[in-house]
């Protein structure tokens, strides 16, 4: 008998647990039903507000994935990835040795090798043919040279001007470049892409939460007489404010799958002209679409600006909302 | 029981609607609040429900002091109340039984003893056939008995009603005052504002007269057949 109520004792606290559990989930359940009821009452006003929103977060999206597509191309080009250093003509060995360490210390270069300027002219005479003309100079005009191969694929633009930046600076070293002074130039448009990708992301983002605050307000305005209601029935402050944030999250989810939408039928359009416009160049590359993690973490993102958006009608109405 | 200790509230654009009110209503009494428009009815009941607060003075519900019931607590509060006014305010989008099951849903009723308790708040006033229609659907008389079913249907302590047959015809107004009644006979404490003295005079419970937020007169129906 004791131990059928210690039994029971020790599963009070256990039913009450789930019992507010069970609340907890079916006030969220309701508040959803809600707002897709409210937003289904009006599905013109509610269609237009989430295509505009749609059409303002595929601008980011699309930048995202021409930077990443542009990058990607960069990375093609394996054999070009490669960096020279220009040693000035009285480096010593021992100089020679400390660039070479200070070289193996990044850990995306391949390999580093020093060429003599004995060895850089004999390479330069039997490349261009012009060993007697050479022969006519007093003393030897080429420098000292450390070629580097670098394994593009563990390194970034932005690493890599910085180290040319600081061999550059080297006392024994006369100058750095790339192979192909055309990739430096892409690496520094794909930064300049990505910097203009981030500043476009806060605008659209803080465009996009506006644009939800703003809908949210006229909604709350539209459903005062209803959260009177709730009020006066015994409502929570939280269970009155629900509604309208899952409905801020609903813009922001169904926006974000029509920006989705755009984004991928702009790639299907798009995939066919740029094989075509690449196998000219005898080049293979196919237009890389969004990851799952890409999707999932830009859809995250524009449920969480919706979400802010709600908060922000919430916060813009606080003086007519005082009681919620 | 409720019990005003000299009330006073005065509203932020000047108007005093009620002047140093001491009141007392036992539990499960049956009170009409009458007066012209204006002498602090609604304000009354407005203070019991917290949807205003006293500037002066303080009001006790079943021994709780209601300036000391913390803001979070205010809901749930509420939830042993019932309030209708004249406007029942009920939502168009939503069927009559969605409208009634509102505050069973909000205090986290399963669904089937939600249903079977709107079923029988709707039965009680008459429109369980209508369960399934919108509120614009309805007649006047039958949205402020939807409005009574969502205020009785989680089974009250004390119902608060400012001017339920305001818009309603004398044949309809006397229905739903058997109502009301019919609550305060289970138990419930009742509290009916209403300027339609006529109608109030008909049903032998006390009277509390109001004027300019001042309290005139409280009296017993047995005093009143005394003082005719």
């Amino acid at each position: 008998m004791a131990k059928a109520i210690m039994k029971k004792r020790n599963s009070l606290p256990q039913v009450a647990w789930r019992e507010s559990v069970h609340r907890y989930l079916t006030s969220h359940y309701m508040a959803c039903k809600l707002s897709l009821r409210n937003l289904s009452t009006s599905p013109l006003t509610t269609f237009l507000s989430i295509f505009a929103m749609g059409v303002c977060l595929s601008l980011p999206m699309s930048l995202y994935l021409f930077v990443k597509n542009i990058s990607h191309l960069s990375e093609g080009f394996d054999q070009g990835s490669a960096i020279t250093l220009y040693l000035n003509p009285h480096a010593s060995t021992k100089e020679v040795d400390a660039i070479l360490q200070r070289v193996k210390q990044y850990p995306f270069i391949k390999k580093a090798t020093f060429l003599g300027p004995e060895k850089t002219l004999q390479e330069f005479e039997a490349a261009s043919g012009l060993k007697d003309t050479l022969a006519l100079l007093g003393e030897n005009p080429l420098p000292g040279v450390i070629t580097m191969e670098l394994n593009p694929k563990e390194t970034t633009e932005t690493e890599l001007l910085i180290m040319k930046e600081a061999l550059s600076k080297m006392s024994s070293v006369k100058s750095a470049a790339f192979d192909y002074d055309w990739l430096e130039k892409l690496a520094i448009f794909l930064l300049f892409g990505k910097a203009l990708a981030h500043a476009l992301y806060l605008l659209i983002g803080l465009g996009v939460t506006l644009m939800v605050g703003n809908t949210i307000r006229l909604a709350l305005e539209r459903h005062r007489d209803e959260m009177d209601v709730l009020n006066l029935v015994g409502a929570t402050k939280a269970f009155i404010r629900r509604p309208f944030l899952y409905r801020g999250m609903f813009y922001g989810a169904f926006g974000g799958m029509i920006a989705l939408l755009v984004t991928y039928i702009a790639i299907f359009t798009l995939s066919n002209p740029t094989q075509q416009l690449v196998s000219l160049y005898q080049g293979i590359f196919t237009l890389e679409n969004l990851t799952f993690y890409d999707t999932v973490t830009f859809l995250a993102a524009s449920i969480t600006l919706g979400w802010l958006g709600a908060i922000v009608a919430f916060v813009q109405q606080r003086r007519a909302l005082k009681e919620y | 029981m409720i019990t005003f200790f000299n009330v006073t509230k005065k509203y932020p654009n000047g108007h005093v609607a009620l002047s140093n009110v001491s009141l007392e209503i036992a539990s499960g009494e049956m009170v009409f609040l009458q007066g012209h428009s204006g002498a602090g009815k609604s304000t009354l009941l407005k203070l019991i429900a917290l949807l205003e607060e006293p500037t002066r003075g303080h009001l006790v519900v079943s021994g709780k002091n209601l300036s000391q019931i913390k803001q979070n607590k205010v809901p749930y509060y509420r939830r042993k109340l019932g309030f209708i006014s004249q406007n029942p305010k009920l939502l168009n989008n939503y069927s009559v039984f969605e409208n009634v099951a509102m505050p069973l849903m909000i205090a986290g009723f399963d669904r089937f003893d939600t249903a079977r308790r709107v079923r029988a708040a709707l039965e009680r006033v008459g429109l369980l056939d209508k369960e399934h229609c919108n509120p614009p659907t309805l007649s006047e008389g039958e949205q402020q008995r939807v409005g009574i079913a969502r205020a009785v249907v989680h089974k009250p302590r004390f119902l608060l009603a400012d001017e339920p047959t305001g818009n309603l015809d004398p044949e309809l107004s006397l229905e739903i005052m058997k109502l009301f009644e019919r609550f305060h006979q289970v138990g419930v404490t009742v509290l009916i504002a209403s300027h339609d003295v006529r109608l109030l005079e008909t049903f032998p419970y006390r009277k509390v007269q109001l004027a300019k937020g001042q309290l005139i007169t409280s009296l017993q129906a047995e005093e009143e057949l005394n003082h005719g």
